[in-house]
């Protein structure tokens, strides 16, 4: 008796044994990878309706507001992004962050779509980091020349084709916000005070703070994680990293939900017998 | 993969192999790759700011823009912080940044944060439809919430219930945080953990 | 005059600068919008040649450990040697480089994201330990969490259909409702900042402190 409650004991305080099992857990797709189908939320499909109604003569922004560490999470959304709206949409792209990590992150961004014939300058374009924070948003909205005098390319702004027509927030069709926490910085500098439409491909900590500017219709729709990423990816029919995990997701949450109710099971258990 | 790329994959998951031990004990292993993560991020920072400082501030001065020597010759004033007997100095640079930012910041806030919300929660539908019972409930919910926020007068009597469902929204809305934290890390766990049992494979050739 | 420059100016500056921002928005004075965007773009440069201050700090705290032999001062040197490399090798060879490119991408990318999940570790330790069901509000917290979570899964929301509505009627009420809130408040709050940072009552943020 006293050495099955102490085990039980043990399976109740334990730590290490918790980081080695999801260790495992996230292995066992690779051992034995299985396809698991996605159901696509009304939150990515309205993202997806929202750049497939876009005029042809539109520009769109890109504002990469995440660190490189949730890069990961985040490349399956932006990449598709990048490949429903530039290559099959052949809608104009202006990319900026104001995070430092944003413009190298462009750049890969780029270099993982195969962009056919379109051309950097004239299709698409990484106007490279702005220090500053929300003033810096508030500045960028209002005159892009004022704050920004090349691209990160070192292009003078002047000398790229796709900025003849873009001098201000007003001058977007649409602002793609990826966001790493909370988007009121760009609602209140870019969405509101321009009526730019927003849509955001969030972080899966993020959703909470969309969630009430996409009730007041200030953004339009979000992409949420690496989930969200997997549906938007198989919305415009690509196969990479956020549909290959799909099967890892599934096990890690839903183990994740079986430890908490293990953890109550057992802490029911052992107050029983005391 | 050339021989490049072959000792940046290496060290990158030798690296992450180090900061991973830690799950089993703190060691020295682990505090070499810590200090060698912060040493990467300052240095990488002060370069993306410095790329910056040279394309928007330094070029345009160097072409003309002469006026533009004012607002730097104020930032320069910022690093009056790092000597003590000076540092007052930098509160004229932090005191405009400040003021311009939460002034900038106010006026999203107004029409972008306050009002809209208060719009958005104020257009309830009286349709027998779950859309409409979910508008009011909404209503319900953030009334709710703002009287459990404000602790000018104790929840007793009328604010008791109202203060009591603010609470339970409030608890449901960090639960669901809390779910979208440990989502959003499990994904970067996810694809760290693939590559670093991905990597010794490929380089034994049992995979691809 | 020593309390006047080192408190009141400052505050003064404050005031004037967020008070032409704030009114220059609500007016349709031309001349008054002019003075604030150029304010606006002044706040970038402000910002962006101040950018080496962190390093400097940084620089600071580890070089007084080196120089003293404090315990740890090996970690401390091989911080400022990765430091500098980093920011020489930025600077002398472009941002845009396969050198610089090496680096982002095999070092500091991948050691960022290996720090960052580590907590993912930790936080589904302190999920299996931290929720437990003792009273009404640990049902709603515990029930929100595990509802989000499982909605996450794709299988999940495959398998058993009611879990997305579930889950979008749990986003959308409480969860929006809740995150209204602290919008809200958060709005109110910011107000309620800018006035008392004008009345003196609140000094930090200008970077004031000890003196009455």
């Amino acid at each position: 008796m006293s050495s099955s409650m102490s085990w039980l004991e043990r399976v109740y305080n334990m730590r290490r044994p918790i980081y080695f099992l999801l260790i495992i857990l996230c292995v066992i797709p690779l051992v034995f990878p299985i396809k698991t189908p996605v159901g696509i939320s009304p939150e990515t499909r309205a993202v997806y309706n929202v750049i497939e109604k876009l005029p042809a003569d539109s520009v769109v922004a890109l504002d990469i507001g995440v660190d490189v560490a949730m890069w990961s999470d985040m490349e399956p959304a932006v990449v598709a992004a990048l490949e429903h709206i530039v290559v099959r949409k052949s809608i104009k792209l202006v990319a900026v962050s104001f995070y430092p990590d944003g413009p190298i992150l462009i750049e890969r961004a780029f270099a993982a779509v195969d962009m056919k014939n379109k051309k950097y300058g004239v299709d698409y374009v990484n106007l490279g980091y702005l220090v500053g924070g929300e003033t810096a948003i508030a500045a960028f909205a209002k005159d892009i020349r004022a704050v920004l005098r090349s691209d990160f390319r070192g292009t003078s702004i002047s000398d790229l084709p796709i900025m003849k027509a873009v001098n201000n927030a007003k001058d977007f069709s649409l602002y793609i916000y990826v966001i790493q926490a909370d988007p009121a910085t760009q609602i209140r500098q870019i969405s509101v005070p321009y009526g730019v439409r927003m849509i955001g491909l969030t972080t899966a900590f993020a959703r909470p703070y969309c969630m009430p500017y996409l009730l007041a219709g200030q953004i339009s729709g979000i992409v949420t994680g690496l989930r969200g990423g997997a549906e938007y990816e198989y919305l415009v029919g690509l196969y990479r990293f956020g549909l290959q995990s799909t099967t890892t997701m599934s096990i890690v949450y839903i183990a994740t939900v079986l430890m908490v109710i293990l953890g109550n099971v057992l802490y029911v258990w052992l107050r029983r017998k005391k | 993969m050339d021989s490049t790329q072959l000792f940046g994959q290496f060290t990158l998951w030798l690296l992450t192999l180090m900061v991973f031990s830690i799950l089993v004990k703190e060691n020295r292993l682990y505090r070499f790759a810590e200090h060698t993560y912060v040493a990467l991020a300052i240095g990488h920072t002060l370069n993306m700011g410095l790329d910056t400082l040279r394309r928007n501030v330094v070029s345009p001065m160097v072409a003309g823009k002469i006026l533009l020597v004012i607002p730097v010759a104020v930032g320069l004033l910022m690093y009056a912080r790092l000597y003590r007997k000076y540092d007052w100095l930098a509160r004229f640079p932090i005191s405009l940044l400040v003021g311009v930012s939460t002034g900038v910041a106010v006026t999203g806030a107004v029409y972008g944060q306050l009002l809209s919300q208060l719009a958005s929660t104020m257009r309830i539908s009286l349709s027998p439809t779950l859309d409409g019972a979910n508008s009011i409930l909404i209503l319900i919910f953030v009334i709710s919430g703002l009287v459990y926020f404000t602790f000018s007068r104790e929840h007793t009597g009328p604010l008791s219930i109202p203060s009591q469902i603010g609470r339970y929204v409030l608890l449901a809305a960090f639960g669901a945080q809390f779910a979208g934290s440990i989502a959003l890390r499990l994904g970067v766990f996810l694809s760290v953990v693939k590559m670093l049992v991905e990597f010794p494979l490929k380089i034994l050739g049992v995979i691809p | 005059m020593s309390y006047f420059q080192k408190v009141m100016l400052p505050r003064i500056i404050f005031t004037i600068a967020s008070a032409l921002v704030i009114l220059a928005y609500f007016t349709n004075i031309p001349d008054l919008r002019a003075i604030s965007s150029e304010l606006t773009s002044w706040g970038v440069v402000i910002a962006t040649v101040a950018v080496a201050i962190g390093t400097f700090s940084l620089l600071r705290v580890h070089w007084d450990k080196v120089s003293k032999r404090s315990k740890g001062y090996s970690y401390s040197a091989w911080t400022i040697f990765v430091m500098l490399a980093t920011i020489v090798i930025g600077q002398a060879f472009g941002l845009n480089s396969p050198a610089y490119g090496f680096i982002f991408n095999y070092w500091y990318g991948p050691l960022y994201s290996a720090v960052y999940c580590l907590i993912a570790a930790y936080s589904l330790s302190a999920a299996y330990r931290g929720f437990r069901i003792k009273n009404v509000a640990s049902v709603v917290l515990t029930l929100a969490f595990l509802l989000i979570m499982l909605n996450e899964a794709p299988v999940v929301g495959i398998s058993w259909p009611i879990f997305g509505p579930l889950a979008t009627w749990i986003n959308r009420v409480p969860l929006a409702s809740g995150m209204r809130v602290v919008l809200i408040g958060g709005a109110i709050g910011l107000l309620a900042l800018v006035v008392r940072i004008m009345s003196g009552r609140e000094k930090t943020p200008l970077g004031i402190g000890g003196e009455t």
